[in-house]
């Protein structure tokens, strides 16, 4: 059936779509400011027109293009291209400052490349399980994975605890802001109504990464002096073997893409930053995450993409869509009269193998386009800064105005570039603002969700078994970081004490 | 040189910012009758704005495109839809209000817009902030579905089980909209249920499959597949008689429960100027819009991909349906 549903989509007319797909996708990815989902809703009508299969093809080939493009930016530039790449910065761009920023996005779309196809082989085979398993995933259970995720956080805090909490509750507090989840009271909007909505969070991306780098560049000194090695790379820059000897990385930041891919609310964005806080917290050389390693960037890489098959599991056998870009997907089918859910599978089972197909072919492709523009991408270190970041400049501005149509989100970008500027300035890490203003949202409703249906009893988080399970993790995770922290004080002040 | 690259860039921001800020602004001041008239006879003759205040890819959004699209056709001008959203539509809504009355934006939604503002979320009306055009579509078919485990097939039988274990049964709420009057209806009459808000629509198919609600409502439409696949039970529709498109639900009104329906039905898609907008132009779009919904044979085909019925309904007719709309809203939201 799968084979079957390969070779139909084989033909001229729908290889072009995916290449063209791919193309568009990963040039919006690499823009700072413009995303996979921003390059869907632009093709949304041109996808009316086309027959199902084509018009799905473009935009899921969008989609993977979109996601694995982040990564060209993020190593680059230091600029993540979507949010789904902000991990992709913390070890991509100190490797380009090496030199090495050939065998860094070799690396990071070798890893795209192995998530995405590891999460569309579980789609293929497992769909209908993980499905109803991410059913049993109601408020207490998605406030309980959140919860979790927060605590890890604390890997990412870097030197000060002090300043590492500074930026998470930051992070919290400006999550806060607009009307309030449920009940829509209006909260720290200060009566000015462009605050309603909140802040949105690729303007507050923009804003802490890119803004804050072109700030930086104007800081420095030295223009465009970036070092590029004169080397021919051959290959993706880094032996299969040596690859390969990330497995145990590449297996658990699959997993943790995949899982919060299926659950719907989640997405890509919240993934990249999880798996690489989970990477350093199990890898045995912890500190030298940040200054460059392959561990970091596959962590994010491979998570960010296995993120698309996960999202493809709900949305085909359940009908639900997972974040923005299946929701697109979603309405796309209806238009053309196929309902995804479980009568999908019984209808149309033909179609759903199609696009199983288009998923695999894409990625193929993806590893191809992606690996051929290589040197075109590392070229573009050559550009001095003083023309490359006023372009970025601009396309951040354009992106922001896109994001929601009104000027309003580009003040914010500016905004939140003052305030990482401010961070750097005082040493205080952005990564915990990042994940305590992705997350707390989640935090938030889910609990005020879970207190409603229990009637006010937070006896669930303890009586359901998966909210159990993370709870009891994260408090585990609390209690060795704590540990470790206290382990370590007690080391440097015996250093201390020793000169 | 660091100076003045700073400068550069300064002044590269600035630049940018005049010129987005231009485009918003430079609409032609109407400021003498003589250019006013001029500019009300010209109508159309530049791109038309059409603000959506929901998202991209849903239901609502295709059918304001929709519509765009076939106004395009109609007037000979593009129009350009463009989603703004965020505070539950309310930004987009704000957006709208605060356009130059030029007719060169709109703001197209359905009944959404009534309910929040009945709850209080804002208060424009097609009175103080919005010229009301039309209403050009409606959606039919808002039903009440349970999980086929509870074994409950229809309202009397919920009734009764709710009897047996009060509150024992969630039904799946959201609120500020059109759920909740629903919810609070079928409370009304007599369900013993708890509400739980859960959030749109793909959120109660999850609350429901996953056995984190009993009952739930929304669109036949967005259900239909799963009462098919057998997951859930459909218990009835609030709709007068039953619908045409969807002749196998039966209606809560056959079932003895006379409180249970929307008479009018309750989701109607509107086009509205910004308050201000000369009255001619605002005649112009209703008879744009009126020939398309009442003559044009693919509009009807292409909407219906999503149960949605054009019918056309001038700004008096209109105006009178969200009346009792926003009626019924004070009537189950605010007590």
């Amino acid at each position: 059936m799968l084979i079957q549903g390969i070779a139909e989509i084989l033909n001229i007319e729908c290889l072009i779509t995916i290449i063209a797909g791919v193309s568009l996708g990963i040039i919006f990815g690499c823009i700072p400011g413009l995303t996979a989902h921003m390059a869907m809703v632009l093709c949304l009508p041109l996808s009316f027109g086309m027959s199902s299969v084509l018009g799905t093809t473009l935009l899921v080939s969008l989609f993977i293009g979109g996601i694995s493009g982040g990564c060209i930016a993020a190593i680059l530039i230091n600029i993540p291209g979507t949010p789904a790449a902000v991990a992709t910065c913390f070890d991509g761009h100190p490797m380009a400052k090496r030199g090495e920023a050939g065998k860094a996005l070799g690396v990071a779309i070798l890893s795209s490349f192995t998530g995405g196809m590891f999460s569309v082989i579980v789609l293929i085979f497992l769909s209908p399980i993980l499905a109803r398993f991410a059913l049993k995933f109601g408020p207490f259970e998605y406030a309980a994975v959140s919860i979790f995720s927060l605590t890890l956080i604390s890997s990412l805090i870097g030197d000060s605890l002090i300043k590492g909490l500074i930026s998470a509750f930051l992070g919290m507090g400006f999550a806060t802001v607009g009307l309030t989840p449920i009940d829509c009271f209006p909260r720290m909007t200060f009566g000015l109504h462009s605050l309603d909505g909140g802040f949105d969070m690729v303007a507050v991306l923009i804003g802490l990464y890119a803004v804050q780098e072109v700030i930086n560049a104007a800081n420095d000194k030295e223009l465009g002096d970036t070092k590029i090695h004169e080397y021919n790379m051959k290959g993706f820059g880094v032996s299969l073997k040596e690859f390969f000897s990330h497995s145990k990385n590449i297996f658990r930041s699959s997993i943790i893409g995949t899982g919060i891919g299926i659950l719907p609310g989640l997405g890509a964005s919240v993934a990249n930053i999880v798996s690489y806080a989970a990477a350093k917290r199990a890898s045995n050389h912890p500190e030298k995450f940040g200054t460059g390693i392959l561990d970091g960037i596959i962590a994010s890489e491979v998570s960010n993409n296995a993120t698309v098959g996960g999202a493809m599991v709900p949305l085909l056998s359940l009908g639900i869509p997972g974040d923005g870009q299946t929701a697109l997907l979603l309405g796309a089918l209806m238009i053309h009269g196929l309902v995804p859910g479980p009568m999908l599978f019984v209808n149309n089972l033909k179609f759903v193998y199609n696009i199983f197909g288009v998923l695999l072919i894409a990625h193929f492709a993806m590893i191809i386009l992606a690996r051929s523009g290589l040197k075109i991408f590392v070229s573009m270190l050559r550009t001095p800064k003083n023309i490359l970041m006023p372009i970025v400049m601009m396309l951040c501005i354009l992106g922001a105005f896109a994001t929601n149509n009104r000027i309003f989100d580009v003040w914010c970008i500016l905004f939140f570039g003052v305030i990482a500027y401010l961070f750097e300035a005082s040493d205080i890490p952005s990564p915990p603002f990042v994940m305590a203003f992705i997350l707390s949202p989640i935090i938030e409703t889910n609990l005020r969700r879970g207190l409603m249906s229990s009637g006010g009893s937070f006896l669930p988080f303890i009586t359901k078994p998966i909210a159990l399970t993370f709870i009891l993790i994260s408090l585990i995770f609390l209690f060795f970081s704590i540990r470790k922290d206290i382990i370590n004080n007690k080391k440097r002040k015996l250093n201390q004490a020793e000169f | 040189m660091k100076k003045r690259l700073l400068a550069l860039l300064i002044c590269t921001i600035m630049l940018l910012f005049i010129g987005c800020g231009n485009s918003t602004s430079n609409q032609q001041p109407v400021d003498n009758e003589n250019n006013a008239a001029a500019a009300v006879n010209d109508w159309p003759k530049k791109a038309i704005t059409l603000t959506i205040a929901c998202s991209p890819g849903g239901d609502t959004d295709y059918n304001i495109r929709t519509i765009g699209k076939y106004l395009e056709e109609e007037l000979g001008v593009p129009v350009v839809s463009t989603n703004i959203i965020g505070a539950g539509g309310l930004t987009g809504y704000r957006h709208a209000k605060d356009a130059t009355p030029d007719g060169y934006t709109l703001l197209s939604d359905h009944s959404a817009f009534i309910v929040s503002k009945a709850i209080g979320q804002h208060d424009f009306g097609f009175d103080n902030a919005f010229e009301l055009v039309g209403a050009y579509a409606t959606v039919p078919g808002e039903v009440v579905c349970v999980n086929k485990k509870s074994g409950i097939t229809n309202m009397k039988e919920l009734v009764e089980a709710t009897e047996k274990n009060p509150g024992k049964l969630k039904i799946a709420t959201n609120i500020g909209s059109t759920t909740q009057i629903v919810s609070n209806m079928i409370e009304e009459a007599g369900a013993k249920v708890t509400q739980v808000d859960v959030g749109g629509t793909p959120e109660k198919v999850v609350a429901l499959l996953g056995g984190h609600a009993d009952i739930i409502s929304g669109q036949y439409g967005a259900l239909k597949q799963y009462v098919d696949a057998g997951e859930m039970n459909v218990i009835g529709i609030f709709e007068k008689e039953r619908h045409p498109m969807m002749p196998e639900v039966p209606t809560f009104v056959e079932q003895g429960f006379d409180t249970l329906v929307f008479d009018p039905p309750f989701s109607h898609f509107f086009l509205a100027f910004p308050k201000g907008t000369p009255q001619a132009i605002v005649d112009k779009m209703a008879a744009a819009c009126e020939k398309i919904v009442t003559t044009n044979k693919d509009y009807a085909e292409d909407i219906k991909k999503f149960y949605e019925i054009p019918t056309w309904r001038s700004a008096d007719e209109a105006l009178e349906v969200y009346n009792k709309v926003e009626e019924r809203c004070l009537e189950y939201l605010i007590k």
